[in-house]
């Protein structure tokens, strides 16, 4: 090959390699989220407008992002891990990969139980684990003082539903569990649960509230904002019109609470881009964007100077709330899987 | 050392290339394997406890019901339309391939949609007929059962078409000695026809296999564990990669398995008859009444394989009409046209260079190599994700200090696994047009001192263009409907069609799912014209015959 | 005498244009050997796969052994007849091998086996036994579709141009073997040939087929 034709293989390898390469612009910030709510997209897009900081966002399920971020370690170019879970939190936390939050800003609006045990991570928003029942198949003596223990019982044969063991939001209330009451208790528990399913665990959560609503089975275990979606008509008739049917209780209320999970999020400790991820944290606990959050997703606000959306709230929003830490989640995330396999809950 | 980079520049590029190209392919390949030799966790011990002997009876049932049911549909209806005449034969004869086009998790995500309880054809149901609201008509399809149905009709196709092609071969000779010795015009079709083809149908069964074993989609929406499941859970779920990669291998030394299966019978029997004399099969006409089931037998795999996933989701996206135009829709398809032309592009100049190679160096070694290559499209998509992650994360790691230029997370992984999937595709279509180039050409052009690069760009290419061309839509049909590999490697702001599809119907949301699978499906048509154009063209010499 | 093949009136055409075989007659006794000599295009194959049943006749009737096999009523299946046939591309099965290949229309299900070797035997290519078709030369593979036409015992043998595709004197030691064996066994044979040593060397009766007639 002559010299000219060497430099122009030469000057098309380079252009090539660009294409392989991740460039850092300037003023970005770049988000790994779990979170699958459109709403957020709004979120990103004020932020921009706000402060002039691109948002790039990377978007996957918890777990991938979390052995992305594991992989990638000193060459991350994550600068926020965003998820919907504190178990997500956790297994990120616990390897070290979060940068301590120092912002005083952010660490006055999230209460001490919502960050991570030395504000490695902070809740943006909080969902709780609630019942669904429908009203017209399930007697009240049933339903009075319910705990999700009492849900292994043989009352409930083939009355239960929810969704299966891969979803992390399960796995967190069985660690939840476990670190209430140990792992033998609430391996026989679930063990009866498991009897108790109306079905073979299928579909996500709002699915589940679906079939209560149908008549496929009485009792759904599900997160409390897909209720305030559907409720809202915003998810379309079908799906108010099944909300309708179904009402939503808190469990465990005589006793240590309901169990309340965070959607959440931290720095990286490898950011390339520090000051905008603190900026970014900041900008989603501001009044409006907890607001929007609380009128989009229907989760509850974690700053005390916003009210959760009226669908929500009128179910109570002084339920007592289960005050396990959310790191725990993370810790005994290992073990819940272990033991939802062991009792067949696929 | 003077002396030795002294000779690696005298080897030319021709032989250098594909060597590097082999080790490209190589590293995910041993990075997953190297895994074996690795420690074994606990977790061996819980999932051997638990879940693994599930994997086991699952793949293997999956297997033998896919296995079964392909059989008879994909060599009965070729068996109907080679030997009969019936109504419809002509139609049945090229559009039986039109569920190739629609890969296995969208067929899967369109069956739910209809037949969950609450699912379309339920709700219909209990409209026509005014039924009680717990009233539930269609059983349950997220099992196994639903699994095997699903495989089973977007995957017939293969041995439809290798079955089809082996029954038009047959000498009609060879069959009507059958008859002198004694057996009806019944016994010929199974004790003699369909004997004879079985080297053809087994490779395209194990072509069967290896999809239904690759996937990923179908199988998690289904919540059946299988091996793949079993992988994504035990490296996002427990977080233990090195497990996952154990568990990659020995799904990979499954798969070998059978590919040298195939390949030792592919090798035995080489059932093509001798006649110089070859007489095509005397076509009979059905009475009705078998006309009339002819008709019925082959419009079954038609209608559950395309008609019903293609109509549904049309429906579907109609119904919920802005899909097509928002911006996600839009810059998923952006994505993954760029995406697939640029490794349809890169995989096809890859083919033609190595092939080229081999061509001008009739070197045993390169052959080999190249053969080495193609068994890319039997590797696993998210195996290959696993693979190259850790490969990538090692160049990173090890190779390149300046944190500028990070490969983990580029579209370099990407590319990279679906330039290995779709090399076979690429290297076929290229090998056949370079065998149709007769070697005088070369001959004559280098005697006029045209060789090398020369030969390449100034004979070969032309002469390559419709067969390059064909590489390239090959690759973007076949990229186009790459999920779990997708999934775990693709970068910043980076969704493709078939992740959009994967996200929407995770969440239940079928109707938006509708739009991605459609554009999907279309690109996925673009193969079957192409061989649809083939099959009405053989039809057309027939009738001049 | 009674004959066990007859030919009446015999004519075919497959489109109305061109007569290939024009009012065919004649007669074969038990233990003949009947040639058909005659040039290309004399439709010699074409009254073969008739006799066979592999091709239904326009007008005319057979009989075997004074029974109506084919006329304008009926027409007896191919694979009722038992009759024998060898063409000249052998049409061995290529995913069987050679014991199987002989085997394949024998009736009796426990003698299967010992026929088949027998037959290998006389036709001396019992080392054969377990290869394929493919793996064998012109000369052998002629050999094995001979004996897989005999296994059977058919009541009648037909040849079409068996020993066309082989050289001289494979051809000659072919036919000192074909010959002891078919005398053996007391066949009666139809061969079709164009090569008149052939037909002399083998049959007792001749019959001349020209333009698809027959020349006395």
């Amino acid at each position: 090959m002559n010299l000219k034709k060497k430099n122009s293989v030469k000057n098309l390898a380079a252009l090539t390699l660009l294409l392989f390469v991740q460039n850092v612009f300037s003023e970005e910030v770049n988000v790994y989220t779990s979170r699958h709510y459109d709403s957020d997209d709004l979120i990103y897009k004020n932020f921009t407008e706000a402060t002039g900081i691109k948002v790039n966002i990377i978007s996957g399920k918890g777990e991938a992002l979390i052995e992305r971020i594991k992989s990638e370690n000193k060459n991350t170019s994550a600068d926020i891990f965003f998820t919907a879970d504190a178990g997500n939190l956790w297994k990120l936390q616990k390897d070290g990969f979060f940068k301590r939050i120092s912002s005083n800003i952010i660490l006055e609006s999230v209460p001490r139980n919502l960050r991570g045990p030395n504000n490695e991570w902070v809740g943006i928003a909080k969902r709780a684990r609630v019942i669904f029942f429908n009203p017209e198949r399930v007697d009240s003596d049933e339903i009075s003082n319910l705990s999700y223990e009492d849900l292994s019982n043989d009352i409930w044969t083939n009355r239960i539903v929810i969704r299966s063991s891969n979803n992390i939001y399960n796995q967190s209330l069985v660690a939840s569990l476990i670190s209430n009451i140990g792992i033998k208790k609430t391996e026989e528990w679930a063990k009866g649960l498991v009897t108790n399913f109306a079905r073979k665990p299928q579909g996500n959560d709002r699915s589940q509230i679906m079939a209560v609503a149908n008549g496929e089975a009485d009792i759904a275990i599900a997160n409390t904002y897909y209720y305030g979606l559907m409720l809202s008509g915003k998810a379309g008739t079908d799906q108010l019109n099944a909300a309708k049917k179904v009402k939503m209780l808190f469990p465990n209320q005589n006793n240590r609470g309901t169990h309340v999970n965070i959607s959440g999020a931290g720095i990286l400790k490898y950011s390339e881009n520090p000051k905008n991820a603190e900026i970014f944290l900041e900008f989603l606990l501001s009044t409006n964007v907890q607001k929007h959050i609380v009128n989009n997703t229907f989760e509850y606000p974690v700053i005390d100077k916003v009210s959760p959306s009226s669908f929500i709230s009128q179910f109570g929003t002084t339920f007592i709330q289960d005050q396990t830490p959310a790191s725990n989640f993370g810790e005994y995330n290992s073990e819940a899987i272990k033991l939802m396999d062991r009792v067949g809950w696929k | 050392m003077k002396a030795f980079l002294k000779r690696i520049n005298n080897l030319n590029f021709w032989i250098i290339f594909p060597a590097v190209i082999f080790i490209f392919f190589l590293m995910p390949v041993i990075t997953v394997l190297s895994s074996l030799l690795g420690e074994y966790s606990d977790n061996w011990t819980h999932l051997y406890d638990t879940v693994l002997f599930d994997y086991f009876r699952n793949s293997l049932f999956l297997l033998i019901g896919v296995s079964t049911i392909t059989l008879v549909v994909g060599t009965g209806t070729a068996w109907l339309v080679t030997n009969f005449n019936f109504t419809g034969k002509s139609f049945f004869e090229w559009a039986l391939i039109l569920p190739l086009s629609i890969p296995p998790y969208i067929l899967a995500y369109t069956f739910t949609g209809l037949f969950d309880s609450y699912g379309t054809l339920n709700n219909l149901i209990r409209d026509l007929f005014e039924l009680n609201q717990n009233y539930v008509f269609f059983p349950n399809v997220r099992n196994i059962f639903g699994a095997i149905i699903v495989f089973s009709f977007t995957l017939y196709p293969y041995i439809y078409l290798v079955s089809r092609s082996a029954f038009l071969n047959q000498s009609r000779s060879i069959l009507e000695s059958g008859r002198i010795l004694g057996l009806n015009r019944f016994e010929i079709s199974f004790k003699l026809a369909m004997p004879m083809i079985r080297p053809a149908v087994i490779g395209g069964l194990i072509l069967v296999i290896m999809e239904t074993l690759s996937d990923f989609g179908a199988v998690e929406h289904f919540a059946i564990p299988t091996f793949t499941t079993g992988i994504f859970r035990t490296w996002f779920g427990m977080g233990d990669l090195i497990t996952a990669m154990q568990l990659s291998s020995f799904l990979l030394l499954f798969i070998c398995m059978f590919l040298f299966i195939e390949n030792k019978t592919r090798k035995n029997a080489e059932y093509v008859s001798d006649s110089s004399t070859h007489v095509p099969i005397k076509v009979e006409k059905l009475s009705l009444g078998y006309s009339i089931l002819a008709f019925i037998f082959c419009s079954i795999p038609l209608l559950i394989g395309f008609v019903l996933p293609v109509s549904e989701l049309t429906i579907w996206a109609i119904y919920y009409n802005p899909s097509f135009f928002n911006e996600a829709f839009l810059s998923a398809a952006m994505n993954t046209i760029t995406l697939a032309l640029i490794a349809a592009i890169l995989c096809s100049l890859i083919a033609m260079l190595i092939n080229f190679s081999i061509r001008i160096n009739k070197n045993r070694l390169l052959s080999f190599l190249s053969s080495f290559l193609t068994l890319g499209y039997a590797f696993p998509g998210l195996i290959l994700a696993v693979g190259i992650v850790q490969t990538t994360i090692f160049i990173d790691r090890n190779l390149i200090e300046n944190s500028d230029f990070v490969l983990t997370g580029s579209l370099f992984g990407l590319i990279l696994a679906y330039v290995i999937k779709s090399y076979a595709l690429s290297n076929n279509t290229i090998s056949s047009g370079m065998d149709k180039i007769s070697n005088n050409l070369d001959d004559s052009a280098r005697i006029l001192q045209s060789t090398g690069w020369n030969l390449l760009g100034r004979i070969h290419f032309p002469l390559l263009k419709t067969s390059f061309y064909t590489s390239i839509l090959l690759v973007i049909a076949e990229v186009v409907k790459e999920l779990p590999a997708t999934l775990i490697l693709r970068p910043f702001n980076y969704d493709t069609l078939a992740v959009s599809t994967y996200i929407y119907a995770a969440e239940e949301r079928m109707r938006d799912a509708a739009a991605p699978s459609i554009a999907i499906i279309l690109v996925g048509l673009i193969p079957i014209i192409l061989i649809t154009r083939m099959i009405r063209s053989s039809q057309r010499k027939e009738k001049i015959q | 005498m009674n004959s066990i093949l007859k030919i009446e009136s015999l004519s075919h055409a497959y489109d109305a244009e061109k007569e290939i075989l024009t009012n065919v007659s004649f007669k074969v006794m038990a233990g003949d050997f009947v040639s058909i000599l005659g040039p290309s295009g004399s439709g010699k194959s074409t009254l073969l796969r008739i006799i066979a049943g592999l091709e239904r006749q326009s007008l005319g009737r057979i009989l075997i052994n004074n029974q109506i096999i084919s006329d304008e009523n009926h027409h007896m299946p191919p694979e009722k007849r038992n009759l024998g046939l060898v063409v000249q591309d052998k049409s061995l099965f290529p995913h069987l091998d050679v014991l199987s290949n002989v085997a394949f229309g024998i009736r009796k299900k426990n003698a299967k086996n010992a026929i088949a070797k027998d037959l290998l035997r006389l036709f001396k290519i019992e080392d054969c036994e377990k290869k394929f078709p493919n793996e064998l030369s012109g000369g052998e593979q002629q050999r094995v579709a001979l004996a897989r036409s005999l296994a059977p015992e058919p009541q009648i043998l037909l040849l079409d141009e068996p020993f066309n595709a082989l050289d001289d004197d494979l051809k000659d030691d072919l036919y000192k073997e074909t010959q002891n064996i078919i005398k053996e066994k007391e066949m009666t044979v139809l061969m079709v040939t164009h090569d008149k040593r052939e037909s002399q060397i083998f049959s007792n009766k001749i019959i001349n087929l020209e333009n698809g007639t027959i020349r006395e």
